[in-house]
Order: structure tokens, then C-alpha cells, then sequence
């Protein structure tokens, strides 16, 4: 049986409890108890390129700040995008009940 | 004797009336033919002839005047078939008409569609940005020239529409409208420049206004229908003349006046949305020759409810129209509309709670008595359980209706649900349709300051003859008309035939209090010469017969929104100008109540308008003797429910085609046509009058 | 935080509920019903009529008010509660207020019952942040409909006032650390007598603002509305009677509040969350701010819990913006189907908030961007929560809409106007960010603010003939958007400078205007995508001083980019200028956010979005892997090129990506 957990992800049972699996490629995430962003790759970039009309927020202020793309191991498709102060952990965003 | 023709071709049919001068009336239907216009005109007259025993050519060569209406330009828009565009507008404004001042994605929209944040869109651009060039150029606000204009771009965008194959070009300059020079120049440019002529329009031509969107949809949607307009009503005038009409032919406007058709192609936007205001002008018409000034006019059809509003026997206009979400800088009769007709759907929504519409069941599938597929009660199927449709006489026994279908659907998702029985279901539904018409009426007479109970109402389209009645009483209107009976379900194309020559000049030019008299005087004199000009240029008349109407649009100055406010008079004496601001006021403080006014503001005038009209040859509308009874008008009863005893009682059913002149029929009653089927409330008292109108006296 | 609680403001915490009825009922007599037992036809037929009354309210408002906030940007709002004040029926106006004009009444009632009274007639003034309302600018009206003696219900309007006095001219203060800086807060003050305008009380309020005589009309804006909803009210009830009208209110709010549960019941249960950040509390401030949001759905119950930084500089909402910014988000994408009786669903939802965070800060923290900024904080990121919910919703994922323009950069200008008075004025045009992309189709572009359903921009006409301004350009942003499988609306920018100011006479070293300009969302962008989807622009303000851009106007020459005329300057987002008489001046704001990876957007689409120039070529190829080769009608894409740019991009994903947490692959 599967529930959808977002766009590119799905929650199947596992041998151990319920698992996320990508939509696309079949790609197994991590248990749904776990922080699914840890386990998908994270490319940290600037902020200012996720859009071409961006300053540096430099610019503007003096913590670090940081751009991170999620996606999926298997097939590299992009599941989400965060702007966040680079010293925040990421946020396991989405929780089912 | 001579005869008067309408023809309106509609969305889905083309209805046609002719007058003769006795006042004979004959109205035929046929179906539009969309991708060839004429000849579902030509279908529909040729089918009214056949009533007289005349061919096509016969009628015509008797005929004194064609009046004509179409939704060609309005389809067009909505549709997107139409010719490219090109447009030139001030560089760093080319976007406006995609911006669209934001309101392309909620103009005319009631607040249910607006709801959703997934579900919100724009309309398809006017004109593409491919097709969209900034020139360098530039008037500010006084109309002082701050940049020249660039003649070398002009010319190399011209070059480029031209390899682009564009049918017209838009050209709309920021503040054209305080100084058209550039645009002027521009338009000999392209004279100069292309050797096939291409339709230009200009926007301080078509609406000299401020608001650079509305100014530039406004031209874009002239040059976009000018050709196509064009090719149509030439079309139309060859096929006509050639059969033998000699008489003038004219258009319907949406400002409710009519054009000759050789002229009105180079104002193609004037034709927009025209059929609703045909409505309300031929109503205006009827009125007056029944002594009424102050109507309601009210157009149930099958999914929609058209209101519009005449006082002092002038129809209400609105300075702006919206047409498939966009807005225009034109004046067009005032018609509100809610989703309620005869198509309504009623249904129950998971907590229990009844609702009627805003869906409806339209004219595909239908109601569900029509059999044709629909399976969701509405409004018709209630009104056959409620017995006021003879199922076996709907028009004209054309239609057989299926009650069994009607009371299963209406069993099956409202009275099952709400546990009631078919008949209480029906009643509910009529009850809350009713209200909902007359809510909207409430609201129009009120925001504008009026009080209903001192106009008359009128009813017409295919269901408002039978709805009228009960809205009419939840008003509080002294009577209830039904124009002309039988022509209800063609009622646009008689309006269109009552219409006059009309002409409208309008200009922005920002006027602050305190106001000359000779300046103002000025203003408007100078839009009344050239309103007169374009009159004498496309109708033989004598000045004399022109009349003249001005208005003021006026606003307290940094406000945004404006009234309209006609003038007492013209030229206005020095009182008079002194006075305009209290008349401004006042007009305020009647719309929204007292304290509105706020006495430290300072007013002005921001646009100046002129209308000039000239009569056309109007129909004759009496009847030159009474109808002689074939018969008796009452043709039997049946058990019909009534809301004042709330239950089905026994029932007259009169034939109102045979209904003698001055005979009384006495409600409950039901007064059926092969058109239309009117409904008389216990209470009201209904009579025919000599045009065959069919009052209803309320309670 | 603020520095020290101000001992004997405690009166102005309004609490969401009436403290003591039984002490009102002492002073004013209530009308109630005992039951809620309407028949379906009377029910239908009147809260069709309620339906209809706040935009009737609303027409009023916009006829009589003066000004293009409430025309335009439709920042203004009409409410009809019952005799405590409960919400039955809001406008499709700013949708931030909906947390804001019931308290008014319940506040008058518990406190304004005994002294000085409440008759027939009164109409009660308020703009206090901590009682009802995001900040001081929005001035709210209410009044208590009477029928034979009893207090049958209350009409409310509200709108923003351009100017209500403070350091800054249009109130929003760059430079405040907390309200006492800002304009002055007013409890509710019974400012119309038994329907006489208090010429004392009106003098009193009118006498802290640049704009006198535009809070003076917008005063009599609203006493209409008020008085036309009455009207229509006693309407009903003379034809329906008291009891049976009031049982519709009531059944309308439980009407509500059960089909809301319904909906909240179809919903999976789960919770999310989202962080989201504000950029530099006050003039010169370099700090990011830190707000969470989580939302929490079990069965039918919903609850908003909200963490984050203490309240500082001029940043902050009260309450009534916690409680707006996530209504705010919810009519539009969950309850869009269902009828807008706000109090069915503030009641029914559990609000959770630390003390005296930006977000539901103590007085007297400064609070005059109240609306764009913490409001809109919390709009932004409960947008996101329920987009991200909607997200695992098979019924209702197609009523996801990506973060839309989630700014608003203030533009306050004060000056002299052409007939030689002072003007104070907002620019308004911020009403045409970019709408976020959805599940089926790209964002409307240049669409509005999702908070305003109807909201709308001036002409560039109107804006040049009310402002002594000249615009240079106004246009879609390329590239504002945020990419993704449906694009992002772009969003849009304007560059203008003062042009005849004072008149064209006027004295030419005068012809500066006055600026103060607050915005959240210039330093990153303040929404993103959903799904894989790729953030907007951020709001920006830029200026170039003494440009001589007239001259080059006068040779025929209409610069189309700022860059081009000068050294261009990065204005911080809190800040006080001057408009110099050849300053030219810039101002943009966001699209919407993407939906999906872009690399999936269909390449077609992609090359009609550069024949449109909603997305350069060099955007195409890097954000969504798509090459294009020509110009104009000649543009293509040429397809194998693609292929291969789409394989690289993905394999450099992985290339550059690791696990956040460490680990192999």
C-alpha cells in the first residue's frame, strides 16, 4: 500500500515499517521516522543562484545564507529547495500521521 | 406597406422580427450559421417572409429599414479568431496591456470564481509581445512633448508588422489623448510606408481617455474586429441591395444607439455585447408609448439573469464595459447579470443545506424535462412540477417535456436528501430562485439610489414572463409588463429596431473647481461640433434633428472613482457651472447616504461627454384592431401551486394569443403562448393592452 | 524584545474571546437566540443577502473614500458579525484583516459598555495593534446595529489610512525600536455620537497625520458602509424579524464551521512546517529574523504553532497579524469553496505562540510595517505548510498555488502636488507581483497578491497625474518567475522620477519628494517553489542620484534599464531619503514560486516563455536545461542539444550534492 507524501515521494511498507520511495525512479529514501532530507542529496549554492535577479544578500546583511537543492539519489530529480541561515539544520518539513 | 426588419444574430440563434406599418408582426428563428453569418441571416428573413407569403427579394424590395445586430465581435474576442494585430505604443509601457492594470483576471467575475487561488488566470492577450513595439516617444501629463518622436523606429516597426503580415495596427501613446500629434504622425507613417492599406486605428481617436490598459484595449480590440467587421457588413450590405433593399441598413451599438453599416465597421468595439442592450432600449421604447418612464428591465434565459435600468426614460449607461475580462473605455447600457435562469441547477451540499445554482444545466444536457440527457433538477424541471408549464404545450408543442424525468431528479437530489416531498422541493427551489432575482434588483435600483417601488418592471427572454411575477411582487414594483407578449423570446431583435443614430465624443481633461463657464462651455461644445460633424457625414438629416445629450464625469480631486452627471442644460449659464459641484454631491450623498460628501474636497471634472442621436424610422407597435376572439381565451385549468396559500390549487389556463383587448383575467392564472408562458400570482389581475403588452398589477 | 513591559497597557491586550457578558449585559441589552432552527429556504435566501451586503459595504467604501488604497489595492475590508461581534460574512478585500475587526467589538463591549456607553447611532474608532489590527495604519470603524433597544449585531470597516502620523511620512517607520516612535495606537474611541461625527474626537485623530483631509473622508467612507449595512440589516428584520435573521447569522457561522471541519477531515493528518526569515529590523539593521511555523491537521482539528525570534526594531505583528497571515492563507487555497464567515473558522482553529516573538509581539514593540512584514511572514509560511499538505492530498493537490508575490516594498512619498499643496501618498503599484505556479498551469503573471482577490494597479496615467512623477518604464521582470515544471508569474518593476513638482511653475530647487520606503524580501526572496520548484526575485529598491535623465528625455533618448543611466545604488530596505528633483528611482517585486523541477517543464513551453521574454535564453539553458537557437519568430529549440544539456544538469546534481548528514551514497 502507498500514500503519497508529496510530489516525488511515496510511503510504502517496508520489511522494518513504512519507508519513502521516490514517485520517479523507485528509489528508497529512508524510514519515515527519520528526517527525510538527510537522506536525499543536498547541493548548498548561493542564494542568489536560484534566480537571475538576485543580489547577494550580503548586499544586505552579515549572517550566511544559503540556497540547498534536495534531490534524488536515483534519478537526481529535484524533490525541493530551501532558503535557509546556513547555520539552521534542515527541517524535516512534512510529517504524516 | 412598408416594413421594418430586425434581425439579431445571437449565439446560437438568429431571431428576426418584421413590423409592418399597421403594426403586423411576424418573428422567425434559424439557426447561426458562425462560419458563414449571412446566410443565417439571410435564413432567418427569408423565414419571416414565408409568414407573409413572400420571398427574401419580395420582402426587402417592401422593406423601409433593416436594423441588424450581431455577436460577432464579441465572439471574436472570446474566442480568439481573429486577424493579427500590430501595436506601437510608448517604449516602457509595453506591457500595460499585459499587466492589464491586474484587473484582466477579475473584471467582470462574480466572487465564487475569484475564490480560488489555483483557479486564477488572465485571457488570452489582446496582442502578442512579439507583435508589440515601444517607440521612443513621449507627452507627459499637460500634453507637452518631453521626447520627440523617433521617426527611424517608427518606420522600422511598421517594416517589421508588415513582415509579419499583420491585417491592422493599435497605436496607443501614453497621453494621446492631451496630445495626439505623435500619433497622427505615426498614422501618416504608415500611409506613407505601406502600399496595401492597413487598417490603423488610433487611440486618440477611439477613446481619447485617460488610463493608458482600458485606451489601448480599447484600439487594439477596434483594429483587431475593424477588418473582420468589415468584411462581414460587406457581405451583408451586397447581399442585401442586391436582392432588392434600398432603404438604410444599421448596426446595434452597445451604447443602445445604431450606426449605419457602412460606417460602423471603423468602430467595431461599438458593436461588443450589444444584444442585452437591445433589451433594454426597445423596452424603453414600449414604455414610452404605454406612459412609462421608470422601468426595471428584466431578461431571464436559460442560464443567466440580464438587468438593466431606465429612469426618466433613460436607459442607464455605464462609462466603462468589460467584455471577456477586459475593460473599454466605452459607454455601453448598464446590464448586470447573476448566473440564475431557467437552467439553475438545485442541489444539496453535504450538511444538508439546499442551493440553487450558480451552475446550470445551460442548454446542453438541459433541464432534466427536456429528456436530452440532464439528470439535475433546475429551475424549468420546478416550474413544471409546480405546474406552470403545460408539458404538452411547450413552444408550441415543439418540445414535448417529461415530467417523470423531472420529478425523478428533482426527488432523487433535493426532496430525498431534504427530506421533503417533490412538490415542497420544487417550491423551495422557485422560492430561492426568486429571491436571489430579486436581490440583485434590490441591490442595482438601490446602489444607484432609486427605490423600487416606484418603477414599473418589464419581463421578457424565454423564462422571465414566468418568473416575473414573483420577483416582481418580492420588489415591490406596482406592475409587471410582458412587451409585446409574444415577441418575448425574440425580443432583442425588435430593441434593435427601436434604436437611434447615435454618436458619442468623449475626452479627458482634467478641470479643477473652480470652474469658467466658457472654459467648460468650451469643452463641451467643441465635442458637440465634431459629434454633429460624424452624424451629417453618415445620415442625410437636418441639424435640427439632432439631439444632444451632455454629461460630466466628475470625481472630489485624488479620488479615483467618478460619477456620471448630466447637465441641466447647454450652454450652461454661470449658475448653472457654479452649481455642478452640489449636483455632484448630491448625487453622492442619494448613493451613499448622507455624511458621503466631505464639504473641504475640492471637485473636478475629469472627462467631457457628448452624445448626439438621430431618430431612425421607428416600427409601429399597435395593433390596428382588436384581435377577434377565435374563441374563448380560456382554454381549461389544471392544479398549479401558489405561494400565498401554499398549495396546489385549480387553475385558469388562457390562450394568450386570442386574449381580447381590456379583458381581465383574475389571478391564479396562467396565460400560455407557442413563445412564452406567463404566470399570475392570487392576487394580481393581468391584462392585455393594445400594443397585445400584457400587464400584471401586483398585489 | 522590548526593553521594559509598560506597567498599565494591560487593558490592551485583547483577548479572542468577551472577558465578562454578564458585566456587558448590565449595561447594554443583547439581543440573543436560543437556537439556531432556520427553515432551508428562509436560510438560503438570507445568507445569500449577507453574502452580497459586505460588497455592497465594499462599493461604498471605494465611492466615497478618496483614496487608490482602497480602489486599487482594495487594502481595506468590510465585516457583519452578530451581537457579540462574531464574524458571519468578510469582503473579497485584504484578506489580512480577517484576524482583526471582530475583537473591536468585543473590546468595546467588555470595556466601552458602562463609560461612556454604547447607543444607537455610535460608530467606535480603533487602529490599536494590540486590540484589533496589524499596525497603526489600518483604522478600523465599528458599529453596533441596534433593533428596539436591543444590540442586534456590528458592521465593520476598515481601511488603510495613508499617513497616521510618526517619524516617517506614511507611517511606516524605518527607524523605530518600538511603537512610541510610530504612529499613536488609538483604542476604541466613540468618535460618531448617536450618529453625529464628534468634531472634538475627530480633530483628536485627524491631528496626528500628513493627510488630514484623507483620513477625514475615509472616516466618512466607512461611517457609509456602516450605515448601509444597517440598513439592509433592519431590511431583513422587518421582513423576517429579529430572531429568524440572527438564527441565519448563527446557522451560518456553525453552516461553516462544519463544512470547514468536513474539509479538514478529507485532509491528511500530519503536520508541517516552515522557516522563513525577515531581513533587518530597523534603518542600518544587518540581522536576519527567524520565524517557524508548523500546522498541525488531526482529523478535523487544525492547529497553528508558531516559534522563532524575540520581537525587535519596527518588524513586528501583534496577534491579530498571527492570526490574519494564516486565515489569510487558508480562505484562498483550502476554503475557496466554501462561504468566507470568518469567526467559523478563528474559533475553530488552535493558535499556539510564544510570548513576545515578531510574530505576536508585547507592547510597545514598533509594529508599523505590522502588515508587510510579520503579517506576511506568517502568510508566506503558512501558504507553504498547506501547500506542502496538499502536496500528499490525492483529492486536493490541484488547489496547490506556489508561493505568489510574498512581499510588499513600501513607497511612501510626501511632497508638493501640482497645485502647490503638500501631498502624502503610497505608490501602489506593488499590487502585480506574480502568482505561483500550480500543479496544472504556470502562475498568472503580474496577477496581484494573493491576499487581495481583487485587488488592482493604478494606470501609469493616474499615478502621473496624482503624483508629480514621470515614469521611465513599467514591465514584466524577465526571468522573475521561479522556474520549475509550470514557471512562476513574473513579477514587475518600475523606474520613475519627480517631474513638475509644485506644479509646472514650481520653484525648481523644491522639486524633491520625500521617501520612506520598509520592505521584507529584498535581501532573498520571501516565498519559494513547491514541489522542486525554484524561488522568485526579491523585492528590490534602487536609485541613481542626480541622473540627468530630463535632458536625455528632451534628445530622444528613454532609458530602459537604470543601469544604463548612472551609478546605480542598493537602498537598504528600512530607510528615509529624499527623492532629489533629478533622482531616478526603482522599484521591483517578486513573481511567484515554480512547481516541480524544471527540468520536466516541457521545452515548448519554455521556448514560448523566451519568444515572450519571460525567460532569457540563458535562464533556459541553465535553470531548465533547455538550449534555443534563433531569435524572434525563428527561435527553436533544438532538441538533442536538450537531451544533452538535461543529462549534464542532472549528472552534475549528483556530482555536486552529498548527504546533508554526512554518510555514503
Amino acid at each position: 500500500m502507498t500514500t503519497v507524501f508529496d510530489e516525488h515521494l511515496v510511503v510504502v511498507d517496508g520489511s522494518d515499517g513504512d519507508r519513502l520511495e521516490c514517485r520517479v525512479c523507485g528509489e528508497d529514501v529512508c524510514s519515515t521516522d527519520e528526517n527525510y532530507k538527510h537522506h536525499l542529496l543536498q547541493e548548498v549554492t548561493p542564494v542568489e543562484e536560484a534566480n537571475p535577479n538576485l543580489v547577494d544578500p550580503g548586499t544586505y546583511v552579515d549572517p550566511d545564507m544559503e540556497f540547498r537543492r534536495y534531490y534524488c539519489p536515483g534519478c537526481a530529480t529535484q524533490i525541493t529547495t530551501d532558503i535557509m541561515l546556513a547555520d539552521r539544520e534542515p527541517i524535516a518539513d512534512k510529517r504524516l500521521d | 406597406m412598408p416594413y421594418v426588419i430586425g434581425t439579431d444574430i445571437g449565439g446560437t440563434f438568429t431571431d428576426t422580427v418584421v413590423i409592418d406599418d399597421a403594426g403586423h408582426r411576424v418573428t422567425a428563428k434559424a439557426s447561426t450559421t458562425p462560419d458563414d453569418p449571412v446566410s443565417g441571416a439571410v435564413e432567418s428573413v427569408t423565414a419571416a417572409a414565408e409568414k407573409l407569403d413572400l420571398t427574401f427579394a419580395e420582402l426587402l424590395a417592401e422593406t423601409d429599414v433593416f436594423f441588424h445586430g450581431t455577436t460577432l465581435v464579441t465572439n471574436a474576442l472570446v474566442e480568439g479568431e481573429r486577424g493579427d494585430v500590430g501595436f506601437l505604443t510608448t517604449k516602457g509601457a509595453e506591457d500595460e496591456i499585459h499587466i492589464g492594470q491586474v484587473k484582466t483576471r477579475t473584471a467582470g467575475l462574480p466572487f465564487r470564481e475569484i475564490q480560488r487561488l489555483a483557479g486564477m488566470s488572465k485571457p488570452e492577450p489582446l496582442v502578442e509581445k512579439p507583435m508589440i513595439h515601444g517607440i521612443t516617444e513621449r507627452t507627459d501629463y499637460k500634453g507637452e512633448e518631453i521626447t520627440p518622436l523617433d521617426e527611424d523606429e517608427v518606420l522600422s516597426a511598421i517594416d517589421d508588422l508588415r513582415s509579419k503580415d499583420v491585417d491592422s495596427i493599435a497605436v496607443s501613446f501614453l497621453w494621446s489623448f492631451a496630445d495626439d500629434s505623435h500619433e497622427r504622425r505615426v498614422q501618416e507613417l504608415i500611409e506613407e510606408r505601406t502600399d496595401v492599406d492597413v487598417y490603423t486605428a488610433l487611440s486618440s481617436e477611439v477613446a481619447p481617455k485617460l488610463g493608458e490598459y482600458m485606451r489601448g484595449a480599447t484600439t487594439l480590440i477596434n483594429a483587431i474586429t475593424g477588418p473582420l467587421m468589415s468584411s462581414y457588413l460587406t457581405q451583408l450590405n451586397e447581399k442585401l441591395r442586391d436582392n432588392g433593399l434600398d432603404g438604410p441598413i444599421y448596426l446595434m451599438q452597445s451604447n443602445g444607439g445604431v450606426l449605419p453599416i457602412t460606417d460602423a465597421a471603423e468602430h467595431a468595439e461599438g458593436a461588443v455585447s450589444s444584444g442585452p442592450a437591445a433589451g433594454v432600449v426597445g423596452t424603453r421604447f414600449v414604455g414610452e408609448s404605454i406612459d412609462r418612464e421608470d422601468i426595471i428591465c428584466t431578461d431571464v434565459g436559460g442560464t443567466s439573469f440580464d438587468v438593466g435600468l431606465i429612469t426618466d426614460g433613460n436607459p442607464k449607461s455605464v462609462p466603462e464595459q468589460v467584455v471577456n475580462r477586459y475593460s473599454l473605455h466605452q459607454k455601453a447600457i448598464d446590464i448586470e447579470s447573476i448566473g440564475s435562469g431557467g437552467g439553475s441547477i438545485a442541489w444539496v451540499d453535504e450538511t444538508g443545506h439546499l442551493h440553487v445554482g450558480p451552475e446550470s444545466a445551460g442548454a446542453d444536457p438541459g433541464p432534466a424535462c427536456y429528456a436530452d440527457g440532464g439528470d439535475r433538477p433546475t429551475a424549468t424541471d420546478a416550474c413544471l412540477l409546480l405546474g406552470y408549464l403545460d408539458p404538452e404545450n411547450f413552444l408550441g408543442g415543439d418540445h414535448e417535456l417529461d415530467v417523470a424525468q423531472a420529478r425523478e431528479a428533482m426527488r432523487e437530489h433535493v426532496a430525498e436528501p431534504m427530506d421533503m416531498s417533490v412538490e415542497e422541493a420544487s417550491a423551495a427551489v422557485v422560492d430561492i430562485m426568486n429571491s436571489h432575482m430579486s436581490d440583485l434588483l434590490r441591490k442595482l435600483t438601490v446602489k444607484r439610489g432609486y427605490d423600487p417601488r416606484n418603477f414599473d418592471m418589464f419581463a421578457y427572454g424565454g423564462a422571465g414572463p414566468m418568473f416575473s411575477s414573483f420577483y416582481g411582487q418580492k420588489i415591490g414594483v406596482d406592475s409587471v409588463v410582458v412587451p409585446l407578449s409574444r415577441m418575448s423570446p425574440v425580443y432583442s431583435a425588435f430593441g434593435i429596431t427601436t434604436s437611434d443614430l447615435t454618436w458619442v465624443e468623449e475626452r479627458t481633461d482634467i478641470t479643477n473647481e473652480p470652474f469658467d463657464r466658457d472654459e467648460i462651455n468650451g469643452k463641451f461644445r467643441e465635442l458637440r461640433d465634431r459629434a454633429e460633424d460624424q452624424l451629417l457625414d453618415v445620415v442625410d438629416t437636418d441639424e435640427a434633428d439632432i439631439e444632444f445629450e451632455y454629461r460630466a464625469e466628475m470625481r472630489y480631486q485624488d479620488q479615483i472613482k467618478e460619477i456620471d452627471i448630466p447637465l441641466p442644460d447647454f450652454p450652461l449659464s454661470s449658475a448653472q457651472v457654479e452649481n455642478l459641484s452640489e449636483r455632484y454631491e448630491d448625487e453622492l450623498e442619494k448613493r451613499f447616504g448622507k455624511g458621503a460628501k466631505y464639504a473641504s474636497a475640492s471637485v473636478q471634472i475629469s472627462t467631457f461627454h457628448v452624445t448626439a442621436s438621430v431618430p431612425t424610422l421607428n416600427p409601429t407597435i399597435a395593433e390596428a384592431k382588436a384581435v377577434e376572439t377565435a374563441g374563448e381565451a380560456h382554454t381549461g385549468t389544471r392544479d398549479a401551486y401558489w405561494f400565498g396559500p401554499e398549495e396546489f390549487v385549480e387553475t385558469d389556463i388562457y390562450d394568450g394569443t386570442v386574449i381580447a383587448q381590456g379583458e381581465r383575467i383574475e389571478g391564479p392564472a396562467i396565460v400560455q403562448m407557442p413563445e412564452t408562458t406567463v404566470t399570475v400570482r392570487p392576487g394580481q389581475t393581468a391584462s392585455v393592452d393594445s400594443y397585445r403588452n400584457i400587464v400584471i398589477e401586483m398585489e | 524584545m522590548v526593553d521594559r513591559k509598560i506597567s498599565g497597557s494591560e487593558k490592551f491586550e485583547a483577548p479572542l474571546e468577551i472577558q465578562d457578558l454578564d458585566e456587558v449585559k448590565r449595561h447594554v441589552d443583547l439581543h440573543e437566540v436560543d437556537d439556531t432552527d432556520v427553515d432551508p429556504v428562509t436560510f438560503e435566501v438570507l445568507s445569500h443577502r449577507f453574502s452580497q451586503l459586505t460588497e455592497e459595504m465594499g462599493s461604498t467604501v471605494k465611492n466615497v473614500s478618496g483614496s487608490v488604497v482602497a480602489t486599487d489595492a482594495n487594502d481595506f475590508q468590510t465585516t457583519v458579525g452578530d451581537e457579540k461581534g462574531n464574524l458571519v460574512e468578510i469582503g473579497p478585500y485584504m484578506l489580512f484583516f480577517t484576524g482583526v475587526t471582530d475583537r473591536v467589538a468585543k473590546w468595546v463591549l467588555d470595556h466601552r459598555a458602562e463609560n461612556p456607553g454604547i447607543n444607537p447611532g455610535d460608530q467606535f474608532l480603533c487602529n490599536d495593534p494590540w486590540i484589533a489590527t496589524m499596525h497603526q495604519s489600518d483604522v478600523s470603524l465599528a458599529k453596533p446595529i441596534f433593533w428596539e433597544g436591543e444590540l442586534f449585531g456590528w458592521a465593520t470597516s476598515i481601511i488603510h489610512q495613508v499617513d497616521v502620523g510618526g517619524y516617517a511620512p506614511g507611517s511606516f517607520t524605518p527607524q523605530a525600536s518600538d511603537v512610541f516612535a510610530e504612529g499613536d495606537p488609538i483604542p476604541p474611541v466613540k468618535i460618531v455620537d448617536q450618529h453625529d461625527i464628534r468634531s472634538d474626537v475627530e480633530d483628536a485623530y485627524l491631528r496626528r497625520s500628513r493627510n488630514p483631509p484623507e483620513l477625514a473622508l475615509d472616516l466618512r467612507a466607512k461611517r457609509a458602509a456602516n450605515n448601509l449595512a444597517e440598513e439592509r440589516i433592519h431590511e431583513m428584520i422587518e421582513e423576517y424579524g429579529a430572531d429568524t435573521v440572527k438564527k441565519v447569522m448563527k446557522r451560518d457561522l456553525e453552516y461553516t464551521e462544519e463544512r470547514f471541519r468536513n474539509k479538514l477531515s478529507a485532509y491528511p493528518d500530519g503536520v508541517w512546517s516552515h522557516e522563513h526569515y525577515i531581513e533587518a529590523a530597523k534603518t542600518e539593521d544587518r540581522g536576519v529574523y527567524r520565524s517557524t511555523l508548523e500546522m498541525e491537521i488531526d482529523g478535523d482539528e487544525l492547529t497553528f504553532r508558531v516559534s522563532g525570534d524575540e520581537s525587535v526594531g519596527m518588524i513586528n505583528c501583534t496577534m491579530s497579524g498571527f492570526v490574519g497571515g494564516t486565515t489569510s492563507a487558508i480562505l484562498p487555497l483550502m476554503a475557496h469553496d466554501l462561504p468566507w464567515s470568518l469567526t467559523s473558522y478563528v474559533r475553530h482553529i488552535n493558535y499556539e505562540a510564544d510570548d513576545d516573538i515578531i510574530v505576536n509581539a508585547d507592547f510597545p514593540a514598533g509594529v508599523s510595517m505590522g502588515t508587510v512584514s510579520g503579517t506576511f511572514h506568517v502568510h508566506n509560511s503558512a501558504a507553504a505548510c498547506i501547500n506542502k499538505m496538499l502536496g500528499s492530498s490525492e483529492e486536493y493537490k490541484d488547489d496547490i498555488a506556489a508561493g505568489g508575490c510574498g512581499c510588499w516594498p513600501t513607497e511612501n512619498v510626501m511632497g508638493t502636488d501640482r497645485q502647490g499643496r503638500t501631498f502624502a501618498t503610497m505608490i501602489m503599484d506593488m499590487m502585480s507581483g506574480g502568482y505561483g505556479a500550480t500543479p496544472n498551469n504556470d502562475g498568472v503573471n503580474s496577477a496581484g497578491n494573493p491576499y487581495a482577490p481583487r485587488g488592482m494597479c493604478p494606470s501609469i496615467e493616474r499615478n502621473e497625474v496624482n503624483v508629480p512623477m514621470l515614469y521611465l518604464y513599467r514591465r514584466e521582470i524577465q526571468d522573475s518567475g521561479g522556474a520549475g515544471e509550470y514557471r512562476g508569474g513574473a513579477g514587475v518593476e518600475i523606474c520613475y522620477l519627480p517631474h513638475d513638482v509644485g506644479g509646472p511653475d514650481g520653484d525648481p530647487t523644491d522639486a524633491e519628494l520625500d521617501s520612506a520606503k520598509t520592505c521584507m524580501g529584498t535581501a532573498f526572496p520571501p516565498t519559494n517553489g513547491i514541489g522542486g520548484g525554484m524561488p522568485p526575485n526579491s523585492a528590490l529598491y534602487k536609485g541613481v542620484r542626480d541622473s540627468g535623465v530630463q535632458e536625455d528625455l528632451r534628445a530622444g533618448d528613454i532609458p530602459q534599464e537604470i543601469e544604463h543611466i548612472g551609478d546605480v545604488e542598493l537602498y537598504h530596505p528600512k530607510l528615509q531619503t529624499v527623492q532629489g528633483g533629478d533622482d531616478v528611482f526603482y522599484i521591483s517585486w517578486p513573481g511567484g514560486g515554480g512547481y516541480g523541477d524544471p527540468l520536466d517543464r516541457d521545452p515548448d513551453a519554455v521556448l514560448a516563455d523566451v519568444v515572450d521574454e519571460y525567460v532569457s535564453k540563458e535562464a533556459a539553458r541553465d535553470l531548465y536545461g533547455v538550449v534555443i537557437d534563433g531569435q524572434g519568430v525563428n527561435a527553436a529549440v533544438d532538441e538533442a542539444a536538450t537531451e544533452q544539456r538535461r543529462d549534464d544538469l542532472r549528472e552534475q546534481r549528483l556530482a555536486n550534492a552529498s548527504f546533508p548528514g554526512g554518510g555514503d551514497r
